[in-house]
């Protein structure tokens, strides 16, 4: 299995690609392909704009993914704003490609995973678990 | 019967041990230092020269707060003991023991004082299923902390015991050489954390712990308790019993209170103690609601946590449907590891429309027409549930069926396999649909009709709500009465076969108001006949059905809150004398058990046993049954919210001379109720 090199995920944090079609890649992939996977969810949650679940959820989530890159997701009453800009963060949630791959996909639940230890979860953790709204 | 124990809690951490403060537990017993559905001390014994002491007394002050006072084992009771121990312990992110040895003699002495600790870390689970660990066990001395620690791949849990006095340490416990003067006093702190939220989510390493500060939180909790029972209206009866009641239920709805990180600064009730110290959408949603009198802003954050947490996706594993409402949510190993579905679990069908009935009830009460507005949303998604997933045979009745084993078999409040039977004792055929949802859900369409017309401006919404609601009742009061038997049937299951068995179910179909008037009568006679009434309170299921058993968890036995929604339902429908007798019965079996209503208790003839006998593994204190006073207290004074004003309607039984209320809270502000007993 092949890990994604540190330049890679450089490339991939400044990406400006943006999915023009709306679709998700089929998540069974290899290990390779996941950052990209990750980027074109974080890709697709940019587009959404208005997502009326999370409407009474504010703050900022830091998704921090291990050899991938960093998103901060802004939601300020269903609006929702995706950025790969250093800012500060209420939530900060940390995982490995494979975890948050699982995640995305409804593969792996959120919150078993924080408890379990695979995702750590630090400062508002209510807005942090309220990201599982945002993955139906 | 199990032996005595002392429970103190704080939030999701509580202690269970025996008279002498002691945890000695084996793998089934639910003796332990809980958090997070996790033991993260299974033992815990003092020992002075070796021998565990006796006990003198012990207090449970409040409770966050216990004392035991012990004196060294001296083999006979007849020999005055030179030498007296206090352990005062205080609940919070763990706990706090102060050891206080004094020497009573005017003589110097040498005492090897001994505290053995150890961890099991088992999930509450696995105590309940009597499970084996998958993980290590580990313990170590770091830093002058006995750490017990526990770990299976990423996922660890750790206990830290530390000591003001320092402690001989090692990986079975702590040891102290004391040397005492004559009449001199020895004491110290050991402080046992466990982790907070913020700690076992982040994956940092555990914080020490600060040695010698005072019992985390204590007196902020001591005021917070006072402020919850000054802030509370208060009451005084002629029946002096009734004040206790009063007294205990309001402590232990404090007791209880769980604060969900979803809600921030606030607190629902939760479960109840030991098995369910977390959020549990039935109870959270019920025990509210019978505080609504009392205290109504507990009411709020049920509503705001439970719409946090609710389904947006289909998930065979947890029986998760957009728009549901959740079952209950756990944090032990277990649930980490996807063993167990309840992270969360959405594993019931009559919480959805509850959920709507709450946030409807409170606004009656509160005026707070803002949360109805902000959840409209979720109200709605709750609604479409109702008709779309919530029938899923298509038939026009809510009912369940588990997708999954790890899921539960049935989804009403009579949550045990067999609960759900024939009266000829056999079982009924999944998909089931429980007569008392059909209920539920006739009432959240009529509330969600009223805020639709009163708060969301959707009066299209209001006017298909209340069609709907007309035909169910309709087509409820055709299909489940059954002519022969003079009832309701308890559901129609999978076959479309009427479960024929005479149930407590059919009293929640009177709270609900789904009970054609026609009907109405003979739910009344039904539940007052010796088959249902027990003497103190109304039975699960009827005596003589074929699988009755009054120490039967939900085939016999009496439960206080399902009377207490079965007393509203009466008074609904007028019956106020026999509302009043079924609350009297509850009232007076609460004084044989201390004025803590249990969860349940044996449905045996009060005239064969004289009093309520206690069900072996109930829970105590447990959210609903601790709601049940204050929720018969309002059917007792007929109190009812009627646009900006309380009606008050008494009807008292005659037990009661007087009874009055000050101070209840509500949309009118604060207002008094006062009752006597109707002459003649």
């Amino acid at each position: 299995m092949r890990l994604v090199s540190a330049r890679a995920c450089w490339d991939l944090r400044h990406s400006t690609a943006r999915v023009t079609d709306g679709s998700l890649i089929d998540m069974n992939t290899t290990m390779s392909t996941k950052p990209t996977t990750i980027q074109r969810f974080f890709d697709e949650l940019s587009l959404r704009g208005q997502e009326p679940l999370l409407r009474r959820a504010t703050g900022t989530i830091e998704w921090n993914i291990e050899d991938v890159g960093r998103w901060w997701v802004r939601m300020n009453h269903g609006a929702v704003h995706v950025s790969q800009s250093p800012q500060s963060a209420d939530c900060v949630a940390s995982c490995d490609a494979a975890t948050f791959t699982g995640i995305i996909a409804g593969k792996e639940n959120l919150m078993a995973a924080a408890l379990r230890g695979v995702v750590h979860c630090s400062g508002n953790v209510g807005l942090g678990l309220s990201f599982q709204r945002l993955l139906h | 019967m199990a032996s005595p124990t002392v429970s103190i809690l704080e939030g999701n951490t509580f202690i269970v041990s025996d008279l002498a403060g002691n945890i000695n537990a084996t793998p089934t017993d639910p003796l332990g230092l809980f958090a997070w559905d996790t033991r993260f001390l299974s033992k815990w014994i003092l020992t002075v020269n070796g021998t565990v002491p006796n006990v003198l007394s012990t207090d449970d002050l409040q409770y966050y707060l216990a004392q035991f006072f012990l004196v060294p084992g001296t083999g006979t009771i007849y020999v005055d003991s030179d030498v007296s121990i206090i352990r005062r312990r205080a609940a919070g992110a763990g706990f706090q023991e102060e050891i206080i040895i004094r020497n009573e003699k005017p003589d110097p002495t040498d005492l090897q004082v001994r505290l053995e600790a150890g961890a099991d870390f088992a999930d509450l689970f696995e105590v309940k299923d009597q499970l084996r660990k998958k993980g290590e066990l580990y313990q170590r001395v770091r830093d002058s902390s006995l750490v017990l620690g526990y770990s299976r791949d990423t996922y660890k849990r750790e206990t830290w015991i530390s000591s003001s006095v320092p402690a001989e340490m090692d990986s079975r416990g702590l040891s102290y050489t004391v040397h005492l003067g004559p009449h001199e006093e020895w004491h110290t702190t050991i402080d046992v954390r466990v982790p907070t939220a913020a700690q076992l989510l982040s994956g940092e390493e555990y914080a020490k712990p600060e040695v010698g500060v005072p019992p985390n939180g204590a007196a902020r909790r001591a005021k917070d308790l006072r402020s919850w029972t000054i802030t509370a209206p208060k009451l005084t009866s002629s029946w002096a019993p009734m004040e206790r009641i009063y007294e205990r239920s309001l402590v232990d709805l404090a007791a209880l209170r769980f604060f969900p990180g979803v809600v921030p600064g606030g607190s629902l009730p939760a479960a109840g103690l030991p098995w369910f110290m977390s959020i549990f959408g039935r109870d959270s949603i019920l025990t509210s609601l019978q505080a609504l009198p009392f205290v109504p802003e507990m009411a709020a954050t049920t509503l705001r946590a439970l719409a946090a947490w609710q389904g947006t996706t289909e998930d065979q594993f947890r029986d998760e449907e957009p728009g549901k409402i959740l079952h209950e949510i756990r944090y032990g190993e277990m649930t980490a590891f996807t063993e167990r579905p309840h992270s969360p679990y959405f594993g019931a069908a009559d919480v959805t429309p509850l959920f709507i009935v709450l946030l409807d009830e409170q606004e009656r009460w509160t005026g707070d027409r803002g949360l109805v507005e902000e959840l409209e949303m979720e109200a709605k998604a709750a609604l479409l549930w109702i008709d779309d997933y919530g029938d899923r045979n298509g038939d026009g009745y809510v009912d369940y069926q588990r997708h999954m084993e790890t899921g539960l078999e049935n989804q009403c409040w009579k949550d045990s396999w067999n609960s759900i039977l024939f009266a000829d004792g056999s079982n009924s055929k999944l998909p089931r649909a429980t007569a008392e949802i059909q209920g539920y859900v006739y009432d959240a369409k009529l509330r969600g009709a009223r805020m639709a017309r009163l708060f969301w401006n959707d009066a299209a919404l209001a006017d298909r709500l209340e069609r709907e609601a007309e035909d169910l009742k309709r087509r409820f009061n055709r299909d489940y009465w059954i002519e022969e038997r003079g009832h309701f049937a308890l559901a129609i299951d999978g076959d479309g076969r009427k479960v024929d068995s005479l149930t407590s179910n059919i009293g929640h179909l009177l709270w609900s108001g789904i009970v054609d008037q026609e009907h109405a009568a003979d739910c009344l006679e039904k539940l007052l006949s010796d088959r249902l009434y027990s003497g103190w309170g109304i039975r699960t299921m009827a005596e003589g059905e074929g699988a009755y058993n009054p120490i039967g968890y939900h085939i016999g036995t009496v439960w206080p809150h399902d009377n207490s929604i079965i007393a509203l339902g009466l008074a609904r429908y007028g019956y106020r004398k026999e509302a009043a007798r079924v609350a009297m019965g509850i009232l007076e079996a609460a004084t044989f058990f201390h004025e803590r209503l249990p969860e349940a208790f044996a449905g045996f003839r009060r005239d064969m046993t004289r009093f309520p006998v206690e069900y072996p593994t109930a829970c105590s204190p447990q959210a609903w049954a601790t709601g049940t006073p204050l929720l018969l207290l309002r059917v007792l004074l007929g109190l009812e919210p009627v646009g900006e004003h309380l009606i008050v309607d008494p009807h008292l039984p005659e037990q009661i001379g007087w009874l009055q209320i000050l101070d209840i809270p509500g949309r009118w502000g604060r207002t008094d109720a006062f009752a006597r007993v109707r002459e003649g």
